[in-house]
């Protein structure tokens, strides 16, 4: 869907990104990683051109994005940031119905589309008259989401987009983001300093460092990766790797499956003495027993993964 | 108190129009400024390299003196009310386009990001974002502008826009307190009125700045009602300071001596010459040894019917002063009748026209007395301050003053120039803030003593008894001391431009008088 071809940018005499090489595919969640500096929103906004890159090209759906009229490009990718980005002097029908007024639709289209957004995001009707200043911040994201999906997008693309909230309130919104049927199938590029996050929501993750990528690949073979760079990013956020006072290495020797199913998956059971990063560098399918009474199909298991992860922490 | 009812009751239609005029040249000269301010503040916000250049060149605009700012209009555009409309449109730029920029400039980036991030070109951005975001903000600017136009507005009086300040400036220059309070009380309740106004749409705007978007076809649409043109019914208009309107020895007497049926501009001193020059006068009240009278060729007509009191200068002192030094009495003396007319017209027109400095001027003329001028200081502590009201002659006859005396007696010497009307000036040479100033003795009579009309008219047709009954009514009531006149006579005197009167054939104000009754 995206792909960038020795791309570069310097902002006046400093390089932010030296000779990008990437490709993004359809459906994924694509994680954009890294410390501040990295380089890495500079990155996700060359896609919408919100920054022009000085040199390479950038591939939308095939098509060079020099050569699509820009605000058609920006029309068909939605863009989430921090804190949602709200216009505070617009209602939030108003914000939503921003996009879809900006292509031109129709009112007799624009009013039940709104209201089947706000329904998506899990919101009443009655948040449609209110000004974004009396939402909560989880709220406020999530109307922010909406905006960006209201044209139907290809691509979305978040920019941190739940590192303004507390730690609770993330994780929930975390969660809803995975469950949010409205983007499941629409590509994402999300930029995110917090680890966890992108282990709990990527299918992808890119580790960003200096303007460079360091490592491309699934958030399994993330953890597993030697690479120095990924090991030092991780060792940033080792607590969170620590769980019942296990290393990873212990983990790997000490877990056993608690079972088989018939057709010969490994059973895991979910408990909160089970280090369950063990689970999730398995090599072959398995199934997770959490709860004693829930069966997690593989599809599923991050989910559940990083819920128990986070009650841990 | 009672005396202000009075005062306010007496003249209420009066007062009515001028608080009118008033509110209008505020208010159309805001309109202005609001939508050239927003729209230049917009652009700068968007063309940011040329913001500090245009902010630096509002700021500029701003500190040009008001009445200087004035003073360059006249040639471009004439007297009265466009050209008042054009000075406080200037004064009302600054704060709007000011707050203009920053209110776009100081909105979060990341909503600017997301506008342009869903696709809104700039001018969608600006529109719809940037601008509702920073209302209140301009609204701000707007009360701001307002409120110092309330007050810069009252100057326009002086250049015959009307408003309050012709009651102000009017009582100032007639020592009339409650006339001024007339006029500067509405002025204040005015600027209150605009901050409360505006105030209230900021708050407005904070909730809604769509409704409030509102205000400014509102204020146009208010502003419109204004544009209705006053067509002129005499033949002539005449432009005289408001002094001169507002005294019984003035127009008003002058009037019922000659008959003179003529529209009325109030115009400031100063530029009353350069109006009567430019053509948006016919005739005014000048001084008959003013220097542009000969620099701009104007015509002095004769009193036939002798109507104008003499106006001999003579230096006004402090008694007290008088006694601490007195050999400030021979040193003043050594000029005693030493300038006749025609010399203080030169004098007068070297300031005026050849743009030399009134120093320079006072100091080459008493070299050519032979005496040796002596520099004054301007410290803060001098033994003598001597005053001078805004006008050249008097500029030049206190820098006279202040170098004879520094000369002759040693003292230091301080010069304070351009007070604002005889009453602020007397006022101060009474408390001994100024110890000497330059007066003229048909202003000492009629603005200062005021005797009453039978006292006066029998006074002026003997001047030997006039010179005693001024220095003896001063010594008494004010403890001040007329020392001797300079020797010229600086009387008011109607003048026209030379080529109209020649014209019209008109050589003294009868004949003025015939032509605007026929």
């Amino acid at each position: 869907m995206i792909t960038f071809e020795n791309v570069s940018k310097s902002f006046s005499s400093q390089t932010v990104l030296k000779n990008i090489n990437l490709t993004i595919k359809e459906g994924e969640t694509f994680c954009l990683l890294g410390h501040s500096g990295s380089g890495k929103t500079t990155l996700l906004k060359l896609i919408n051109k919100l920054i022009v890159s000085d040199n390479g090209s950038i591939f939308f759906n095939n098509q060079d994005i020099n050569t699509i009229d820009v605000r058609n490009l920006r029309k068909n990718i939605g863009y989430v940031i921090q804190s949602g980005g709200l216009f505070p002097h617009m209602n939030i029908a108003k914000n939503i119905a921003l996009p879809l007024k900006l292509s031109g639709a129709e009112e007799s289209i624009i009013r039940p589309r709104t209201e089947e957004l706000i329904n998506q995001i899990g919101l009443d009707k009655s948040f449609l008259n209110r000004y974004p200043t009396t939402l909560s911040g989880g709220q406020q994201q999530r109307v922010g989401i909406a905006r960006a999906i209201a044209n139907h997008p290809d691509l979305l693309l978040l920019d941190e987009p739940f590192s303004a909230l507390d730690p609770v309130l993330r994780d929930q919104m975390q969660n809803d983001f995975l469950e949010l049927q409205a983007i499941k199938d629409i590509t994402k590029v999300m930029v995110t300093h917090d680890l966890k996050e992108a282990l709990k929501l990527g299918d992808r993750i890119c580790l960003m460092g200096k303007g460079e990528i360091q490592f491309t690949g699934t958030p399994t073979e993330f953890l597993q990766s030697d690479l120095v760079t990924v090991k030092d990013y991780i060792g940033d956020e080792k607590v969170s790797l620590f769980i019942n006072g296990l290393t990873l290495g212990q983990i790997k020797n000490e877990i056993r499956p608690v079972a088989n199913t018939e057709d010969g998956k490994d059973i895991f059971k979910a408990t909160d003495q089970t280090p369950l990063t063990k689970i999730l560098n398995q090599e072959k399918p398995f199934v997770l027993l959490a709860d004693n009474d829930h069966i997690y199909e593989v599809s599923q298991i991050k989910k559940v993964f990083f819920n128990q992860l986070s009650a841990f922490l | 108190m009672s005396e202000l009812l009075q005062y306010i009751s007496n003249n209420i239609d009066e007062l009515i129009s001028q608080t009118f005029e008033h509110f209008k040249l505020t208010l159309l000269s805001i309109v202005i400024a609001s939508m050239i301010g927003i729209v230049i503040g917009s652009f700068i916000s968007i063309q940011q390299k040329l913001a500090s250049s245009f902010l630096t060149l509002v700021n500029i605009l701003q500190t040009i003196p008001s009445l200087a700012l004035l003073g360059f209009l006249i040639p471009l555009i004439g007297i009265g009310e466009y050209p008042a409309i054009v000075a406080l449109f200037i004064y009302a730029l600054l704060p709007i386009v000011r707050n203009t920029f920053t209110g776009i400039t100081e909105i979060d980036k990341t909503i600017v990001e997301a506008g342009l991030g869903l696709g809104m070109s700039k001018w969608q951005l600006l529109t719809k974002v940037q601008l509702p975001l920073a209302t209140p903000l301009i609204i701000a600017g707007i009360r701001t502008a307002s409120v110092i136009n309330v007050g810069v507005a009252t100057l326009c009086a002086l250049i015959a826009a009307g408003g309050l300040g012709e009651s102000i400036f009017g009582g100032i220059s007639l020592n009339n307190t409650n006339m001024i309070l007339a006029g500067a009380i509405p002025a204040s309740i005015m600027a209150l009125l605009f901050d409360g106004f505006f105030s209230l749409f900021q708050q407005i705007a904070r909730k809604n700045a769509t409704v409030s978007l509102l205000l400014l076809p509102g204020m146009l649409l208010i502003s419109s009602l204004f544009f209705i043109p006053s067509k002129s019914k005499s033949k002539m208009v005449a432009g005289f300071n408001s002094e001169f309107i507002q005294r019984s020895d003035g127009f008003l007497g002058l009037d019922s001596l000659y008959g003179l049926p003529v529209e009325i501009k109030e115009l400031e001193i100063g530029l009353m010459y350069k109006a009567l020059a430019n053509g948006d006068v016919d005739f005014i009240d000048g001084f008959s040894t003013d220097g542009r009278v000969k620099a701009y060729d104007l015509k002095l007509l004769i009193d036939d019917k002798a109507y104008f009191p003499p106006y001999y200068a003579a230096p006004l002192v402090n008694q007290a002063t008088l006694s601490k030094y007195p050999n400030i009495r021979p040193a003043l003396e050594k000029i005693a009748g030493a300038i006749n007319d025609e010399e203080m017209s030169e004098l007068n027109r070297q300031v005026d026209q050849n743009k030399k400095s009134p120093a320079e001027v006072a100091t080459d003329f008493l070299k050519s007395r032979g005496i040796n001028a002596k520099k004054t200081d301007k410290t803060d502590n001098a033994q003598i301050v001597i005053g001078s009201k805004s006008f050249t002659e008097s500029y030049i006859l206190a820098h006279i003053f202040g170098q004879l005396i520094a000369a002759e007696t040693g003292l230091s010497v301080d010069i304070k120039t351009g007070f604002g009307g005889t009453k602020l000036l007397f006022d101060a040479l009474k408390t001994g803030e100024v110890d000497i100033y330059p007066e003229y003795t048909g202003t000492g009579l009629l603005v200062l003593l005021n005797p009453g009309k039978a006292k006066v008219r029998k006074l002026l047709d003997d001047p030997k008894t006039l010179n005693n009954y001024l220095q003896e009514e001063f010594r008494e009531k004010y403890q001040v001391v007329w020392l001797n006149e300079l020797g010229f006579n600086n009387t008011f005197a109607i003048m026209m431009r030379k080529e109209q009167a020649s014209k019209l054939n008109i050589n003294t104000i009868s004949d003025l008088s015939d032509y605007l009754k026929n």
